[in-house]
Parts: C-alpha cells; sequence; structure tokens
C-alpha cells in the first residue's frame, strides 16, 4: 500500500491533539490566572485590570472608569489630544513586547513601538503592545484611555483591540471610548476612514469621517452624523484598509454617501435607522439582498428589529423567517419567547396553538401573555380542539375576567355548559 | 462562610502554596457566586479553570495569547453566572461561554489575518512539548486556520472534546442537523488540507476504504 493511498483519519489527528493540549498549567500559571481574575472581580486597578472580555454590561464586576482611545495623525494634520498631557511626553514604559503595562493613575506611560507611531495609556490605563515591526502594530488595551499619533506616511499599519472590538486604522483622525461598564463602543472619525469589527459581524465595519459608530451591548449599531464636521470628499478614493473580505461574510455595511457641505448631518439611511422611522417597507427593501446573510449574523437587537419591521411591512414569509432565526440563534432569551408569540399571532389553527403554548411555557408571566391566553382561546378553537379551547377559556377568565377576550371566553364557556 | 469559602478565601496567592481543587458541590459555589466578590471568584477559577483552558487551548491551537483568552472567558462567565439557576446547568453554561470565547478570538483573528494580507508573528507554543511534535501541531493547526470558524469547532469539539453529537449542538447553539452537516464538512476539508502533506499523511493516515 503507498501513501497515495492513504487518507487523514481524524480520529487519530484529535487524539495527538487532545494528548498534549490538555489544559494542564503549572502550578504558578494557575495561580497567576487565579489572582488576575480576583483582582478582576474585586475592581482593584480600577476598571482597568478587568480584561479584554469585560464588555457585557451589567453583572458582577463593579467596574468604575469609562475607557476611551484617541488617535490622531501626525502633525500634519489637526490633533486631538484626550489629555492635558500629549503622549509624546509621557515616560516610556520600557516594557518589552507583549508585556502588560498600566499608566499610574494620574500620568501616562508610553509604549515604545518605533518609528512614525507614538502611543500612551493614560490615568490608569492597561494595556500591551502585542505584535510590533516594519509593517505592522498591535495595541490591546484592557481598559482606560490610550492615545496615539500615527503618522500616515510611515506606512505602518496599526490596529487596537479593545473588548470584542479592533479598530485598525492607517493614518487617520479618530476616536474610540470604550466604556467596559455599559458594553458600549464608539467610534467616531473626523478624517480619513476606519474599520472596526465586532464579535457579531464576520467582516469589518466601514465607517467614514463625519460619522459616528456606536455599538451598543446588545451589538445594535447605530451611525450617526457628527455635527460640524464634514465628510471627506475624496475618502471613497482612499483605500485605507486594505483587508480583502470575503463577499459571501462582509459585515453590513454602514457606510453612508459622503454629505456635501451645505447638507444638515443627518442619520445615515440604513435599514435600522428606517425601520425605526417607521418605513418598514423601505427598511425591507433596503436589505432584501442581504436578508439571508443577516438572518444568520445580525445580534439579537437588529434581528428583532429586522422581524418587527417585515412583520409591520406585511412581509410575512420574511418575518417568519426573521422570527424562527431569532428563535434558533437565541434560544432561551426573551427576544425568543417574544418570536414565539409572533409566530403564534401569525401563525392559524395548529401551528398557531403550538407557538402560543410555547411563549407561555417560556414566559408565563410576559408581556403578551394576556394576548396569547387570548388568542390561544381562538386558535384551539380553529384547531377542532374544542375542550382545550374551553379549558384555555377558564384560565383566561381566571386570569383576566376583564381582559380584550373575556367576553368570547364567556360565550365559549356558555356555549360548553348548553345541552 | 462554608469550609470550602473559607479555604479559598485564605488561600494565599504566592507560589510556595499548593493549588487545591475546588471541593465542594456546584449548588454551594453557584451559592457563593451568587453572593459575588473575590472568594467567589477564585472558586469559580479552581473549579473550572482546566476545563476551560482546555476547550480553548483546543479550539485555538498553541497560543501565547491563550492566558488572556482564558481570562476574557472568566470574565464573562462572572459577570453572567447569575443567569444560571441549577447548579447541574452550571457546568454547561461555563463551557458554553468558554466556546464562544474562543470562537470570538477566532473571528477576531480572521480579520486580522484578512487586514494584515499575511500571518502575523507565529504563535509560541509549548517548550514542554518536544520539536517535532510541536512541528506536528503547528501544522494542524495551520490547517484549522484555514477553514471556517464554525467547522473547526464543531471539529475540535466532537473530536478532540469528544462530546455526543446534541453536546456539540447545544454548545455551538444550533441543530442537530447542522452540526452533522459542519463535522462531515470539517473532516473533509481536513483530510484535503493535511492530505498533502505527507508526513502528516505517514503519521495520521489510514487505508482508504
Amino acid at each position: 500500500m503507498t501513501e497515495s493511498q492513504r487518507i487523514v483519519d481524524p480520529d487519530t489527528v484529535a487524539d495527538f491533539v487532545g494528548e498534549r493540549l490538555d489544559g494542564s498549567a503549572s502550578r504558578r500559571a494557575h495561580l497567576v490566572g487565579r489572582e488576575r481574575l480576583v483582582r478582576a472581580a474585586e475592581g482593584d486597578l480600577g476598571a482597568r485590570t478587568g480584561a479584554r472580555g469585560l464588555w457585557l454590561g451589567g453583572g458582577v464586576l463593579a467596574l468604575a472608569a469609562a475607557a476611551a482611545v484617541t488617535w490622531f495623525v501626525w502633525p500634519s494634520r489637526a490633533v486631538v489630544v484626550p489629555s492635558e498631557t500629549s503622549p509624546v511626553a509621557a515616560a516610556p514604559s520600557g516594557a518589552l513586547v507583549g508585556e502588560w503595562i498600566q499608566a499610574p493613575s494620574r500620568g501616562v506611560s508610553a509604549l515604545d513601538v518605533g518609528r512614525g507611531a507614538a502611543l500612551a495609556l493614560h490615568d490608569g490605563a492597561r494595556g500591551r503592545v502585542a505584535l510590533v515591526d516594519d509593517a505592522r502594530v498591535v495595541v490591546v488595551l484592557e481598559a482606560g484611555h490610550l492615545a496615539a499619533e500615527v503618522d500616515p506616511k510611515a506606512n505602518r499599519k496599526v490596529a487596537v483591540e479593545a473588548g470584542p472590538y479592533t479598530v485598525a486604522v492607517v493614518g487617520t483622525e479618530f476616536r474610540v471610548d470604550w466604556e467596559p461598564e455599559s458594553g458600549e463602543l464608539a467610534v467616531a472619525v473626523t478624517h480619513g476612514k476606519v474599520q472596526v469589527t465586532t464579535p457579531a459581524s464576520s467582516g469589518p465595519i466601514a465607517v467614514d469621517a463625519g460619522h459616528r459608530l456606536v455599538v451598543d451591548d446588545g451589538g445594535t449599531l447605530s451611525l450617526l452624523a457628527i455635527e460640524g464636521v464634514a465628510a471627506d470628499a475624496e475618502a471613497d478614493d482612499e483605500p485605507v484598509i486594505e483587508a480583502a473580505i470575503e463577499p459571501a461574510i462582509a459585515a453590513p455595511s454602514v457606510r453612508p454617501k459622503p454629505r456635501t457641505p451645505k447638507d444638515e448631518p443627518v442619520t445615515a439611511p440604513t435599514w435600522q435607522s428606517l425601520a425605526k422611522a417607521g418605513k418598514y417597507e423601505a427598511a425591507i427593501t433596503a436589505i432584501d439582498a442581504g436578508f439571508d446573510g443577516a438572518l444568520a449574523s445580525l445580534a439579537v437587537g437588529d434581528l428583532e428589529l429586522l422581524a418587527d419591521a417585515a412583520r409591520l411591512a406585511g412581509r410575512t414569509a420574511k418575518a417568519e423567517a426573521a422570527y424562527l432565526a431569532l428563535r434558533k440563534r437565541f434560544a432561551g432569551t426573551t427576544a425568543a419567547a417574544h418570536a414565539a408569540f409572533q409566530l403564534g399571532r401569525q401563525s392559524s389553527g395548529a401551528a398557531a396553538v403550538k407557538w402560543l403554548k410555547l411563549y407561555l411555557d417560556e414566559a408565563p408571566q410576559g408581556s403578551f401573555a394576556k394576548l396569547a391566553r387570548g388568542r390561544l382561546i381562538g386558535a384551539l378553537t380553529d384547531a377542532g380542539e374544542r375542550r382545550a379551547a374551553v379549558d384555555a377559556a377558564r384560565v383566561y377568565l381566571d386570569s383576566y375576567p376583564d381582559g380584550p377576550h373575556a367576553k368570547v371566553a364567556r360565550a365559549l364557556l356558555e356555549s360548553s355548559s348548553s345541552p | 462562610m462554608s469550609a470550602n469559602a473559607q479555604r479559598v478565601a485564605a488561600s494565599p496567592s504566592t507560589d510556595n502554596v499548593e493549588v487545591l481543587p475546588w471541593a465542594g458541590d456546584d449548588r454551594e459555589l453557584l451559592e457563593l457566586l451568587r453572593r459575588g466578590g473575590a472568594t467567589s471568584a477564585a472558586a469559580l477559577y479552581d473549579r473550572f479553570a482546566t476545563d476551560v483552558r482546555r476547550v480553548i487551548d483546543r479550539c485555538l491551537g498553541p497560543d501565547r495569547e491563550r492566558d488572556d483568552v482564558v481570562h476574557d472567558a472568566f470574565v464573562q462567565i462572572l459577570r453572567g453566572v447569575a443567569k444560571v439557576r441549577e447548579p447541574a446547568a452550571l457546568r454547561g453554561w461555563v463551557m458554553t461561554v468558554a466556546v464562544n470565547t474562543a470562537r470570538s478570538e477566532l473571528r477576531r483573528r480572521r480579520f486580522r489575518r484578512l487586514w494584515w494580507s499575511s500571518e502575523p508573528a507565529p504563535e509560541s507554543v509549548d517548550d514542554t512539548i518536544d520539536p517535532e511534535q510541536r512541528d506536528l501541531l503547528r501544522r494542524i493547526y495551520g490547517a484549522l486556520d484555514r477553514m471556517d470558524t464554525d467547522l473547526r469547532l464543531a471539529f475540535v469539539l466532537r473530536f478532540v472534546e469528544r462530546h455526543e453529537l446534541t453536546e456539540v449542538a447545544r454548545l455551538t447553539d444550533c441543530s442537530l442537523a447542522t452540526v452533522k452537516r459542519r463535522i462531515s464538512r470539517a473532516v473533509a476539508e481536513l483530510g484535503t488540507r493535511l492530505g498533502d502533506d505527507p508526513e502528516i499523511v505517514a503519521r495520521f493516515g489510514k487505508e482508504a476504504s
């Protein structure tokens, strides 16, 4: 038998990997990891120790300080300085690549990344330089405030990773506010263009000059115009980022059209903004081509918005697909329970019974419980389950004797007691 | 405070003490976690660190940022643990968070690779593993790096972690049918990607049926 007649056995590969990567760690490594978590839980090092992962809102950890990153271009352009102290004047930390650095509580520590870029941690911020060479710089910011000057002429790619987000840039001017406590990231671009990746998107989201992207804890994206900041007319001609995004996984773009100087600042007409403005049909039309991909990639808040917009636009099939996606991807959440109710509401007969019962099982005290119990009476009747419908009517009247379905319920009980 | 909680609270984090495993049950741990604080964080870490490290290790491969990712996972676990009601569900929920953290990290790296147009600096590998085996691990994870993240996770959870299909579906929040499809595709892709490497085939090959 020759090698060409052999194939790779996945079980053997897996055994090899499993034996060598078994989760073991030295006692010291375990203690270091535990201590790090304990300090994060205590809020020691302020909100700054936390972790790159302190991005889910609320919860156990009391985080004190909001975090912010501000970038600005080399002196040839206007400089946005986030605090009184310039990063250029900061004391060098002398830290090595990969080493965690924390700035003094009221001071600045510079990160030495070489030519064309000056970066500094401010006021207790904590971070590290993850990678640096002639072409690239990657900085991980756990929490706090980082200021940077990046010279576009140096032709080095620079990225900052904050929580689950990555902001990538080659020479531009923008400000990132990262608040681990609320889980909100805001990126305001005053010149050039940046791209932001989020856990909910498979690819980066472009944000042009004159706009501010806000990503909330639930992953909902909002794009707002910045008052008094004009969009770069040439922005679309400047490929700041050279990422080759695969079309199949491209993130939903929220890039607005450049505005003319006489335009008033406006909110970009994303499908989200259209839906929120009650323009449901326009919202569904705007996302039509990417609808199926959106079902698989949107965060829970946006997916709910999309499903409701489709329902309110009368696009029943799309609404059903979106509610089913909510059920599948976010099982066990309030959004999934609401989806069950909406699926019940737009179904009939046995299907309606199934969904309404599911909703009442998952959210017996939910905001749609009264409506669901009322609709269940009709759905059971339509499905030919008269005895169950009578029982449902009795339950309804016990809970909501003056509810909107009380009249129907009483009529059913009366008819069922008639000979 | 229970004996376990006292033990954890009193345990100094210095290098001259032994790390004792969490000896209580998950009901006791959950109660401790609901009260919050440093003691509960330490107990949580002691109870699940090996499991979380292992699944993240296997999902990411040998990795110099492993400890950061593990820390991220535990921070998220601490923040969300109030949602867990049943002690019996605690471990499953912890592992789901660990897998989700690994998935986020893999997607972040996918973007990094696209953006840099080339691979970032090579990741370091545990130097307790001999060089030949380190090299094999690098090649295997090199192939996994080129696979879709969901396929990669399905393969690791099914074949390396040895979970049942239903458990893989739960951990990756998808249907059983989707898991089966992903595993099938992952095995085919991995076979193709590693099949070109004669050393890999010699070491991990089997006769084609």
